[in-house]
């Protein structure tokens, strides 16, 4: 995980649902780049078309509520979006989100489609580069920025077990 | 009509009282207790247009299928009343 974040904003509303991200009929397969030809299919079908690799999403209150669905992270990601900027986000796409490695930043930005944002996840600003505005967030806690830097829970507690284990061997 | 029985033992319990005979009588349809339309996923998802009330828990864009359906939530006094009259309805009118 950079430190710093650069990209492009893809504007989004409140109350963003699992469903609007990644719809269930598309939830058979677990590949993040097959999971994202279908992301906001329904609501905003030429997402797939606009999202560039690094573009990052700016929402409103609640992004991520309804279904439990480890596929809405998988989907942004695999789309290529490097962090979701958000008024708030629902608390079970919050933490699947970060247990999949994907960066989510809880914080109030002026931000229009097309802007370009710079990201700075330990010290908690983002800056439109448009406006020159910064506006402040506060950072994850080392704990979750840890897990998100490994690539999600289950690399970070390979590594765990890994070093536990040549311990040890010792 | 779909009807889903959310547990095996709500299912055992309505076979017990005979409630599986009445939904079956009146033409509903009764599915195990399992996952459904509810999510888009099978078994009497939405068409373009078409409009469902459902005791289930969300009603977001396309949840039960096409992005331009409808899904409205009630309780299952307003979805048995609805069943029967064809359209959404307050209980109170078939009672």
């Amino acid at each position: 995980m950079k430190e710093v974040l650069k990209g492009r904003v893809i504007k989004f509303g409140d109350n963003v649902d699992t469903d609007q991200i990644i719809p269930a009929e598309f939830l058979v397969t677990g590949d993040p780049k097959e999971l994202a030809k279908n992301a906001f299919v329904k609501v905003r079908p030429d997402f797939k078309n606009i999202v560039k690799e690094g573009d990052m999403i700016v929402a409103g209150r609640n992004f991520g509520c309804g279904s439990s669905r480890e596929h809405a992270p998988r989907a942004l990601m695999g789309a290529g979006i490097s962090c979701v900027i958000a008024k708030s986000f629902a608390r079970i796409f919050f933490r699947n989100s970060i247990n999949l490695g994907l960066t989510l930043i809880e914080c109030d930005v002026n931000a229009n489609e097309g802007d370009e944002l710079l990201v700075e996840l330990k010290k908690g600003t983002v800056k439109n580069n448009r406006s020159g505005e910064v506006f402040e967030f506060k950072p994850l806690p080392e704990f979750l920025l840890k897990i998100v830097e490994k690539g999600g829970l289950m690399e970070y507690v390979k590594e765990v077990l890994n070093e536990k284990n040549s311990r040890n061997a010792r | 009509m779909i009807v889903v029985p959310a547990t095996k033992d709500v299912f055992d319990q309505a076979l017990k009282e005979g409630l599986i005979d009445i939904f079956q009588k009146a033409n509903c349809f009764v599915c195990g207790p399992t996952c459904g339309a509810c999510l888009g996923g099978y078994m009497g998802i939405l068409a373009e247009g078409e409009r469902c009330v459902a005791t289930t828990n969300r009603n977001f864009i396309g949840r039960m299928g096409h992005k331009n359906s409808e899904v409205y939530l009630a309780n299952p006094a307003v979805v048995t009343a609805s069943a029967i009259e064809g359209r959404i309805v307050d209980p109170r009118e078939v009672l």
